[in-house]
């Protein structure tokens, strides 16, 4: 086949797929696009308003009431998440007997779906007859309210995200079997201990995985959903309420599809700011092995 | 070869283009009322959720059919939790269905207040609401402005359920049914209520007297029991529900709510929070004597393992109101290409026989009609259906429909009214130190949402 005809043929087998995109994905987010400078209740035609909305938002209690919870999610259940799937993969790459059966029973979990694990934690997070009240009160600690208490609710919340660190620990696991065994044991026999073959060799090579790691999770954080759905309702007082949470509240319970819209732009600019400086800045830390391009 | 497989690659790639495109008509229930179609058959759909106690919409449909060869009824059934926001995007896109209820969190008004709502004026002379047995109050929820906009074809009352074990067990008199009762007070209730409450801390031995839910949860509308409202009267009169301000800073107000709250923190005879996490029914496990909630509670009492009855919501101060009504009041959409024979359905489910067969196939909802009420106070087993005759008459007459169907935008304020209250209710706070902040945001909301809505 020539070129000609293979670039026919390509455009021939992705033709049903653009469609699919240019009908089911950029139509309708450049019709929110529009939207985000509208007043516009869904069932009355949309009114254009400039740039209210996103100038309501500075005064939008509530909105700086999510972009708070949000924050104080991912800055505590990023670096600890990433910390704890790190220090699993560690652990599991060892050769250590039943291996195997540890790396199953560590992944399981994140195999579970959101709604499931939110419906199953509801339970352990019960005060009263919960597994998480009951294991404390074995070593004689009276446990939190939890969910049902303003300041534990986010915690909780933040605990329960460490369940799914196992989908973070396969991927940090594959980086390490990359890791040239030859390297290490040149190390060894040059005297270099355990931490200083992981941080010379062991990190840097698979640093590029982390940066894609965090850079993962800070998105997936930022659109944290399902848990503040069906456990919290973004309370008690308002200790849940997370970004993506309050804009679907406005979308379809405040009927403010114009300003959820423009909640949902400030968040794509926001995360597509946050990984531009994170690719940027992360040159100086991150390692490739082909050299940097 | 070559033209063998480019025909062969050809044919693949257009059967998975057409294929992707097409989509089954069948598989989305948008299309209203179709046009005249074959043979003059009109189309019309109801819309409405997938939930067994909704079971008799289809059902019924099918036998409306048999009696009126002319109408085809597509019924549209969608999960409680995708109700309101299919609704929405239905009605822009112009294609909204014939009929529906309020289900969700947006109800009456919110439609009415973006004027999506046909008038059935036009339809009433063919229909006899008190030949029915459809109470005039009932019909009176859903006029604006002297014109009607919809029928009420189911009416639950809030009540009282008690456990008949646990005062047996305790050696007091079972609360009355009848709303005449002088003596059954909201002391008297208390009084009782700290009696049937066992403090333990063997968590199976914990037992409370009472739970409160007198208006489904919503805050916002507990003080009227206690004779104050929080919005102003003609907020439900002449402003489509669109209140001009609030009164939750209000001493009395901000007292009632804090009564409330004592019945966990001071009194000790309610359930804390924690006691029903995971949506466990705390009553029906016989772990409550007395519960205040809608008559939808009712539809469980078959499968409680002890004797129950029905009784009277106590008098709370209020002289005219005693509990609140949630009615479903069947609307037509503006957008129906065929509001005659639309309005011919919900005249079909507001007979008689339709009623009775609804609260057997819904498995205990109540009729609007008084003339099912035989039907539907036999319904429960183990039930005295003297109680229950007593509780909806009682209840009707000294009801005051839910703010959640009279008022736009209830949603976003009941999440701003539930958090604010949360400190007063988990004791943090008190409600004095809430309520007026409460007051100023809800101000503020209400001035925006009607703003949005007179436009």
């Amino acid at each position: 086949m020539n070129a000609s005809k293979e670039t026919k043929y390509f455009y021939l087998f992705v033709f049903p797929w653009i469609v699919g995109f240019l009908a089911f994905s950029l139509y309708p987010i450049l019709t929110s696009l529009y939207y985000s400078f509208t007043d516009y209740n869904v069932v009355n035609p949309a009114k254009f308003v400039g740039l209210k909305n996103y100038k309501d938002m500075i005064s939008d209690e509530l909105f700086w009431k999510s972009v708070k919870a949000t924050l104080y999610y991912a800055l505590v259940s990023v670096p600890v998440g990433l910390f704890l799937s790190l220090v699993f993969a560690l652990l599991l790459n060892m050769k250590v007997p039943g291996k195997r059966f540890f790396r199953v029973a560590m992944y399981l979990p994140s195999m579970i779906s959101g709604a499931a694990m939110s419906l199953l934690w509801v339970w352990i997070f019960n005060p009263q007859i919960g597994l998480a009240n009951y294991a404390l009160s074995l070593v004689g600690i009276k446990g939190p309210l939890w969910l049902l208490d303003e300041h534990w609710a986010m915690p909780s919340l933040i605990i329960m995200s460490f369940w799914s660190v196992g989908g973070g620990m396969v991927i940090f696991l594959a980086a390490l079997q990359g890791v040239p065994a030859s390297l290490r044991e040149a190390a060894t026999l040059d005297g270099a201990n355990f931490w200083r073959r992981f941080w010379s060799i062991t990190m840097p090579i698979i640093s590029p995985v982390f940066l894609f790691q965090l850079i993962m999770s800070i998105i997936g954080s930022f659109q944290v959903f399902t848990q503040s759905f069906i456990m919290t309702h973004g309370g008690p007082h308002y200790a849940t309420l997370f970004y993506v949470y309050y804009l679907y509240q406005n979308a379809f319970v405040n009927f403010n599809l114009g300003y959820a819209s423009a909640m949902a732009w400030l968040l794509l600019i926001v995360i597509m700011l946050l990984t531009y400086v994170i690719m940027r800045t992360s040159n100086r830390f991150i390692y490739y092995e082909g050299g940097r391009k | 070869m070559i033209t063998k497989t480019r025909l062969a690659m050809t044919t693949l790639a257009l059967a998975l283009v057409l294929g992707g495109c097409s989509s089954s008509p069948s598989s989305n229930g948008e299309a209203s009322g179709t046009e005249n179609g074959k043979n003059g058959v009109q189309e019309i759909s109801v819309y409405t959720t997938n939930s067994p106690d909704r079971l008799w919409v289809k059902k019924l449909s099918s036998e409306f059919e048999k009696t009126h060869k002319n109408i085809k009824v597509k019924i549209i059934e969608v999960p409680f939790d995708n109700f309101d926001s299919k609704l929405q995007t239905m009605l822009a896109s112009n294609t909204p269905p014939d009929i529906t209820t309020h289900i969700g969190w947006a109800g009456f008004s919110e439609y009415m207040s973006k004027d999506q709502l046909l008038d059935l004026s036009p339809y009433m002379d063919s229909f006899n609401a008190a030949e029915l047995g459809i109470p005039e109050e009932l019909m009176k929820i859903f006029q604006v402005n002297g014109k009607q906009y919809a029928i009420p074809l189911q009416a639950f009352v809030s009540l009282m359920l008690y456990n008949k074990d646990l005062f047996d067990k305790a050696g007091i008199p079972y609360p009355p049914s009848s709303y005449d009762d002088a003596t059954w007070t909201w002391d008297k209730m208390l009084e009782d209520a700290k009696k049937l409450t066992v403090v333990s801390n063997d968590i199976t031995k914990v037992q409370y007297g009472l739970s409160w839910a007198w208006s489904g949860g919503g805050r916002e509308q507990d003080p009227q029991y206690f004779g104050h409202d929080v919005f102003p009267a003609d907020t439900f009169t002449s402003n489509k529900g669109l209140a001009a301000e609030n009164f939750f800073g209000n001493p009395d107000v901000t007292n009632d709510l804090q009564k409330l709250a004592d019945l966990v923190l001071k009194d000790k005879v309610a359930p804390p929070a924690e006691f029903s996490v995971g949506g466990s029914d705390a009553f029906l496990a016989g772990k409550i004597a007395m519960a205040v909630d809608g008559a939808w509670r009712l539809s469980g009492v078959n499968d409680a393992g002890f004797r129950m009855g029905v009784a009277a919501i106590p008098m709370g101060g209020n002289s005219k109101v005693r509990d609140v009504l949630w009615t479903d009041g069947y609307w037509i959409f503006k957008g129906s290409k065929h509001p005659e024979a639309a309005f011919e359905w919900i005249k079909f489910m507001a007979q008689k026989e339709n009623q009775e067969q609804m609260i057997e196939l819904s498995g205990g909802s109540p009729s609007a009609s008084q003339l099912a009420l035989d039907k539907y106070a036999n319904f429960f087993k183990g039930v005295d259906p003297t109680e229950i005759k007593n509780v909806v008459n009682g209840g009707i007459q000294y009801g005051a429909e839910g703010y959640a169907h009279l008022m736009p935008g209830s949603g976003e304020m009941h999440t701003l009214i539930d958090n604010e209250l949360n400190p007063v209710f988990n004791g943090s706070k008190k409600a004095s130190q809430v309520t007026p902040e409460l007051q100023q945001k809800l101000n503020t909301m209400l001035e925006k949402n009607r703003k949005r809505d007179s436009k």
